[in-house]
């Protein structure tokens, strides 16, 4: 029989308790345990954003700040995570230096569950991106270029980042389509 | 490399085929990296949609400004913020990367490029726009509606622009489709070129070898069928050819002769002769010659050998040698001399003999004459009586000298042996001494001979008469009879190739026998062993002339200590009787009554 080291170290335990009752007490703690957590988590809602809403995360996640939706802002998207990414575009002269979260860490971040996320950018411009590429890129949500914050005038205040120049397979129009900039709003499907 | 531009130089059109072959696969490969080149350097569409989706948010923007300007309430003055957020957003497009340098390269609008920065400088009178501000709405409206025009002009000379592209590019595309399609024809003509060539090399080269072995073949069962046994060597007289006949004469095997010094091999022969013929062959002037060869067990073999050398070019680098076995050839050769001999003898004696006759005759008649002269004279009656008997004697010496010289008259008659032997079997006891016994040993119901009888009867006197003297210590005579086929029973060496059936009667003996020079005399005239006065040197000679003569055949077997026996063969009666060689004396003889 399992023992718990918790229970057996504790004198008094160990006199209250007979062998029989313990098992039994130890089966209603670990049930008690595992449904609050899993309560917990289906109820977890994400805070509110303090500041400006930049992107709003929906679909099939599990954590959100309001009817099935995440409402992200900057502040937030910033505290999940920075990842720097080097590398040229097919729109820009030179290597910029990008700044934001992982991709698959913000979609870890509202408990995302999907094969793809449809992305969709201010100028009503739609794009479904496999979730597969999340995991095997470093794919940034990219929030500065070059040191300063994107400006929705200037492809801000998101745009996707994939990390082009260490991959010659993502050097092409196939992925060059999937950098939405001016990013909005995302839908996990 | 001598002998690869050579070949070259004798396949002028497998070269060219190689080059066309070459140049064609090479030619195809590089227009179709150029085709493929060209389809991934399209990228003009997404310019268009970009010059086209500008001058859609353009005219949105507008749109927006002016609601907002006439006090629309629907419009909010965040959705304005947003829309000319985007509308900078994609002209920011037209100031830097790949899409700036192809505007650049294709000559648009430096007013388009002019009027975003008058846009952009129009950001922060945006942001304090006043809803229902008419005025500064259409300041505003001032700035972008220009735009909106020349990003039209710009997206439709993009389009322009493209379709003269893709024309040009389709007329390339179908002109590098043609010359792909010529280069494929050259490449199967050529490939096919190439390949019936190598069909033909291969088919010429396993016809070539298909000959070469149907020659060599050919060469060996020449070798190996000849009768004449084949040796061939090198200069230091190395076997390099022995083949099968030469086993048969000399029982060696090839492998114990291939590859070794002709010395060694032969050395067991005994003549360093054949060595020496051999080497002769080096020379241009070698006849060759006769050789003894020894082997282990007799007889000798006499060989014959003609040599010659072996040339590569001028230079000799070897000899053959032909050899025949000329054993059975020499054996012919010494009994044709023989017979030659025999028959000189048979000649001269015949003569000596007819004449000595006729002189006889002249005797033996005035003899008579004189007999009848002389009456009463008893006394001198008694000397012509002696005189008479000598004659007689005389008659009957050449009688037998006429047998073996084959002219005596004779008269053959189908004899049968048994009762002819049993006649004369009183006859022929009677010259037999003490101590030798005689043994008659014919069996009854033998096929007839063809015989002068008493011809016959004088020979087997003669045989047992010599039989005796052979025996002076006693012995046994034996005379039997029995059919036989000569070629099984002659000795294997006679040359008759007519079989024909004979009848064999031996007459055996138990005596001193007789040493090989004696027996190869014996049937020479006067030729005895006998002393003097004891023979006339003429009974076998009379024996071998009747046999002749009668078509028969004579065959002596003697063993020194041991015996003598003498087969005499005689043919057996047959539907036509045979020639009697006797009969074809041109030019009969007269012959004396005896």
């Amino acid at each position: 029989m399992v023992k718990c080291p918790v229970l057996s170290s504790l004198p008094l335990a160990r006199c209250l308790l007979t062998e029989k009752t313990l098992r039994i007490g130890y089966l209603v703690l670990i049930l008690a345990v595992s449904a609050g957590f899993s309560l917990a988590l289906a109820g977890e809602t994400l805070p509110s954003p303090a500041g400006e809403v930049i992107l709003t995360i929906s679909g099939n996640i599990e954590r959100s700040n309001g009817s099935g939706i995440a409402a992200l802002d900057r502040e937030m998207l910033e505290r999940i995570g920075k990842r720097t990414i080097r590398t040229s575009t097919a729109w820009t002269d030179g290597v910029k230096a990008f700044e934001g979260p992982l991709m698959r860490d913000v979609l870890a971040f509202v408990g995302a569950h999907g094969t793809s996320v449809k992305a969709t950018a201010l100028n009503d411009y739609v794009v479904e991106i496999p979730v597969a590429d999340f995991e095997k890129y470093d794919v940034i949500l990219a929030l500065r270029m070059d040191g300063r914050d994107l400006h929705p005038a200037d492809k801000g205040p998101i745009w996707i980042v994939y990390p082009r120049d260490q991959f010659s397979e993502l050097q092409t129009p196939r992925y060059d389509e999937r950098w939405c900039w001016q990013l909005t709003r995302l839908v996990v499907q | 490399m001598k002998a690869i531009v050579k070949t070259l130089r004798g396949n002028t059109l497998a070269v060219l085929a190689i080059v066309v072959f070459i140049f064609c696969l090479g030619s195809a490969f590089s227009r179709l990296v150029e085709i493929e080149r060209a389809g991934s350097q399209d990228l003009t569409e997404s310019w268009i949609w970009l010059e086209s989706q500008a001058e859609f948010e353009a005219v949105r923007f507008a749109d927006a400004l002016t609601r907002y300007g006439t006090g629309d309430t629907k419009e909010s003055h965040d959705t304005l913020i947003q829309r000319f957020n985007v509308l900078l957003g994609r002209l920011a497009l037209f100031h830097e990367g790949p899409p700036r340098r192809w505007y650049a390269q294709a000559g648009v609008a430096t007013e388009v490029l002019d009027g975003v920065e008058t846009l952009a400088g129009l950001s922060s009178e945006i942001s304090a726009l006043r809803a229902g501000d008419s005025a500064a709405a259409l300041r505003i409206r001032a700035a972008v509606d220009p735009l909106i025009p020349l990003l039209q002009a710009a997206a439709t000379r993009t389009l322009h622009a493209e379709r003269s592209r893709d024309f040009a590019r389709q007329d390339i595309r179908h002109t590098t489709m043609i010359e792909i399609l010529v280069y494929v024809l050259g490449i199967m003509a050529s490939g096919t070129a190439l390949l019936l060539r190598l069909i033909q090399t291969l088919r010429r080269t396993v016809r070539a070898e298909r000959a070469l072995r149907r020659a060599t073949e050919f060469s060996e069962r020449l070798v190996e069928s000849s009768d004449e046994g084949i040796v061939a060597f090198d200069r230091d007289l190395i076997c390099t050819l022995w083949n099968p006949s030469m086993n048969t004469i000399f029982d060696v095997p090839p492998s114990a002769a291939l590859g070794r010094p002709l010395g060694e091999v032969l050395w067991l022969f005994g003549d360093a002769n054949i060595v020496s013929k051999l080497r002769g062959a080096f020379d241009q002037w070698s006849p060759g010659g006769q050789a003894v060869i020894t082997h282990s067990t007799p007889p000798e073999r006499v060989i014959e050998l003609s040599c010659s050398p072996l040339r590569r070019g001028d230079e000799v680098v070897g000899g053959i040698a032909f050899i025949r076995d000329i054993t059975e050839r020499c054996r012919i050769e010494e009994a044709l001399r023989q017979s030659q001999k025999m028959e000189a003898i048979g000649q001269l004696t015949g003569g000596v003999a007819h004449d000595f006759n006729n002189l006889l005759t002249i005797i033996l008649g005035n003899l008579a004459l004189l007999r009848g002269k002389l009456g009463d004279r008893a006394d001198l009656a008694a000397l012509a009586d002696t005189a008479e008997q000598a004659g007689q004697r005389g008659a009957a010496l050449t009688d037998q000298l006429l047998s073996f010289s084959r002219r005596q008259h004779l008269r053959p008659e189908p004899l049968d042996l048994c009762s002819a032997m049993q006649g004369i079997d009183a006859m022929i006891r009677r010259p037999l001494g003490r101590g030798i016994t005689l043994a008659l040993d014919v069996i009854p119901g033998l096929p007839r001979v063809l015989a002068d009888r008493n011809q016959l009867e004088v020979a087997v006197l003669n045989l047992v008469i010599n039989a005796r003297d052979a025996m002076p210590q006693g012995g046994r005579i034996t005379i039997a009879a029995d059919s036989a086929d000569f070629r099984q029973t002659a000795d294997g060496a006679e040359e008759e190739t007519v079989s024909r059936e004979y009848v064999k009667l031996t007459v055996s003996d138990t005596g001193i026998g007789m040493s090989a020079a004696t027996r190869e005399r014996i049937f020479e005239p006067f030729f005895t062993t006998k002393a003097v006065g004891k023979g006339t040197g003429l009974g076998l000679s009379q024996v071998y002339g009747f046999v002749q003569q009668s078509g028969g055949r004579i065959s002596v077997d003697s063993r020194e200590g041991i015996g003598t026996t003498v087969s005499l063969f005689l043919p057996v009666v047959s539907e036509s009787p045979p020639i009697l060689q006797g009969a074809m004396v041109s030019e009969p003889v007269g012959y004396i009554a005896t």
